[in-house]
């Protein structure tokens, strides 16, 4: 099979032959250190993605993604940045930007890889792709109690109800708390939780099966005490490496949208010009996955629609924390 | 108030009056000293009293005022008064006033001093001396410069802080790479990744010496050395640092001979390094040309340093010197580099001046070298 290709625009020149190398054994790769350069290769040969920087001498890496989609809407883009990502959000949700890696010298260059790797294939799911090949993973205890997790690996565990979501988040967040997890790590299992257990499942209408909505108060209240159907149960899965921890949600409907999540994020993290605020701060929509990303050193989402979310959120256990990077993964619809 | 108006008409009045005025200027905290024109003390209020400490009323009268007030056996080397200082060309009399540090039993106080002049006879002038007390107000004054400075240095240190971002993160990456697959490279890959790390590191070294040469300015340590051999190292190492900023730039250098005179060769070379990356940032990439005039007139050695990289905003030219001050997008520079120019500049008794005109900038750096025919003899 001919291998794909990969564009890396950056202009300074270490940080572009390092990806270059690092990428050069399974692909084909071109380096350009500017828009002018960039046009030329993406002119030359059918470029399969493309990743650049966003500041770059003259136009911007946000200037080569406008070319790209108006030009060549087959080839794929993801950005990196050695600024605050969050400035750059607002941006991401114009421009349909799914991808931002910070630049930082405590990036692992093997997310550059993962994140290439998960672009060009439809093979998005899956914690174990960010660590080596002795990852453990137990999934065929789905039903039992809490147990730890293997060490160099994860569990999975299925919740059905609201009861075993809040025995088991409770008994999750103590393990990996003692596991060296910030407390908040609480809020991030309960968010996660509650969008694939109330948010996510829906009829093949669209409406909610476990909420309801009062439009008189623009408020959504969840059923008391949910007991879900067999067809709506959702996996959470948790554990460690040495160097990272990690919660694994993964529900059954893929019905999160990848540009509600930037529209969720965006009105939290950019400020409103008029204001000098985020426009969420007035309001109480959707600031789950915001708090959720502001806790953990990575969130990482893996949409496949009509059939599954996962969202990972990671934490570093060396304190090794840098701005956290944008990653929404979509399989590509089938027509 | 007296009110001049008022004219007393009996001794009993002109008394009352006076205790009246007494009563007025005892209240004034601050000392107030009337001298006459031999340094003695005619008349005071209660404050210097205090501020004596030891003299009474009585005893302070007619005694030299260095001696009482600040304890010297010699008329202070400050005096408006022995310096003529109160008298202007057109003979008019002006107040006038100083600071000076003055320790009181062991505590410094910084004394601000106000001479008023007091014609007494004609050609003979007398002297009212105010002293006050603004250690508190001059120790806020401080407090403030050095929260202002500290607001300074923490726009910065996040400067800094992404500066040294970008070679810290190509020799992270490439040292990533290298840990994970040197067994199979070649020698020539390992030599091309290690000379990546090297110039990374020389980047990330610069930036430290930037901040440094700002922080500790020593001594000058001169030697006789040569400007254009300086100038032309400097150009070497900016573009060896910036080889891509500088790709497109053409480099002139025009002189007659070569130019030598003392100078600190390590900072010289610092200055005009300064200047130039300076300039290449200006191009931004685009091509152009940065040209270098060294000339010399009689006791001066001209350097104009000249690019057409667009030039400087009239709305910014006057700011370029100080610290901090950046035109870059936010956070690629330290804002540090003009101002470590100027500051060079002045520790060899120099000039440095800026000029902008139709899209050009002009950089003129001038040394005083004396007379060469006396240098070379």
């Amino acid at each position: 099979m001919k291998k794909k290709s990969v564009l890396i625009v950056e202009d300074i020149h270490s940080i572009r032959e390092a990806i270059i190398d690092l990428l050069s054994n399974s692909y084909d790769v071109f380096g350009a250190e500017n828009f002018d350069e960039a046009v030329d290769h993406l002119k030359n040969q059918k470029i399969d993605l493309t990743i650049t920087d966003i500041r770059l001498p003259g136009k911007s890496g946000i200037d080569i993604v406008k070319y790209i989609q108006f030009n060549y809407p087959e080839t794929l883009y993801a950005l990196m940045t050695a600024y605050n990502i969050n400035d750059y959000i607002h941006y991401a949700k114009e421009y349909q930007i799914w991808n931002i890696i910070p630049k930082y010298s405590f990036l692992d260059i093997h997310l550059i890889e993962v994140m290439v790797e998960k672009i060009l294939s439809n093979d998005i799911f899956g914690v174990e792709k960010y660590f080596d090949k002795n990852f453990k993973i137990i999934d065929n205890h789905l039903n039992s109690e809490f147990e730890e997790a293997p060490l160099n690996g994860l569990i999975y565990k299925q919740i059905r109800s609201d009861q075993e979501r809040s025995i088991l988040c409770g008994k999750i967040s103590k393990y990996l708390i003692g596991l060296g997890a910030p407390k908040s790590i609480q809020q991030v299992l309960e968010e996660l939780t509650s969008n694939a257990m109330i948010r996510a499942p829906r009829t093949n209408a669209g409406d909610y099966k476990y909420q309801f909505e009062i439009p008189s108060h623009d408020m959504v209240v969840p059923v008391d005490n949910i007991e879900l159907s067999p067809e709506d149960y959702f996996t959470i899965g948790y554990g460690s490496t040495e160097t990272t921890l990690f919660i694994v949600v993964r529900d059954q409907f893929g019905s999160l949208k990848k540009e509600e999540i930037l529209h969720r994020l965006d009105r939290h993290i950019s400020v409103d010009e008029l204001t000098g605020l985020p426009k969420g701060l007035s309001d109480s929509h959707g600031r789950g996955l915001y708090i959720c990303r502001e806790i953990s050193d990575q969130l990482i989402f893996n949409i496949e629609t009509n059939k599954c979310t996962e969202t990972i959120a990671m934490i570093n256990r060396e304190g090794r924390s840098g701005f956290k990077s944008l990653s929404i993964y979509e399989v590509p619809m089938t027509h | 108030m007296l009110s001049r108006r008022e004219t007393p008409n009996s001794i009993e009045q002109i008394t009352e009056k006076a205790r009246e005025l007494e009563a007025i200027y005892d209240v004034v905290e601050d000392p107030l000293v009337l001298i006459d024109s031999d340094f003695k003390i005619q008349r005071t209020n209660l404050a210097t009293v205090n501020f004596t400490k030891g003299y009474t009323f009585d005893s302070i009268l007619n005694q030299s005022c260095y001696q009482v007030l600040y304890g010297r056996k010699d008329i202070c080397p400050y005096c408006p008064y022995a310096t003529n200082q109160l008298k202007t060309s057109n003979g008019q009399k002006t107040p006038t006033a100083r600071e000076i540090f003055f320790k009181v039993e062991g505590k410094k106080q910084t004394l601000n001093l106000e001479f008023y002049p007091y014609p007494k006879n004609e050609g003979e002038n007398w002297i009212v001396e105010k002293i006050s007390d603004v250690t508190k107000q001059r120790e806020k004054e401080e407090e403030s410069f050095r929260m202002r400075n500290l607001a300074s240095l923490g726009i910065l240190i996040s400067g800094i802080a992404h500066e040294l971002n970008n070679p810290l993160t190509g020799i992270s990456l490439t040292l990533q790479n290298l840990k994970s697959n040197w067994q199979n490279a070649s020698p020539e890959q390992i030599e091309k990744r290690l000379e990546m790390i090297k110039n990374d590191t020389a980047r990330a070294a610069m930036i430290v010496s930037d901040i440094i040469s700002f922080a500790k300015s020593d001594k000058v340590k001169i030697t006789l050395g040569d400007i254009v051999e300086t100038i032309n190292r400097a150009k070497d190492t900016v573009t060896r640092l910036f080889p891509h900023l500088s790709k497109n730039v053409n480099w002139k250098i025009e002189y007659d001979t070569e130019y030598q005179f003392p100078f600190h060769p390590a900072k010289m070379e610092r200055l005009f390094m300064n200047l130039f990356r300076n300039s290449l940032q200006a191009f931004d990439y685009r091509p152009g040309e940065i040209s270098i005039e060294i000339r010399k007139t009689k006791n001066w050695i001209h350097i104009i340093v000249e690019d057409d990289a667009g030039g400087i905003p009239d709305s910014i030219i006057q700011k370029i010197f100080d610290p901090f001050f950046t035109n870059n997008k936010s956070g690629t520079g330290t804002g540090l580099g003009l101002s470590i120019c100027h500051s060079i500049v002045k520790e060899h008794d120099g000039n440095i001046s800026v000029k902008s005109l139709d899209q050009k900038t002009r950089f003129t750096i001038s040394f005083p070298v004396g007379d060469s025919s006396e240098n070379q003899a």
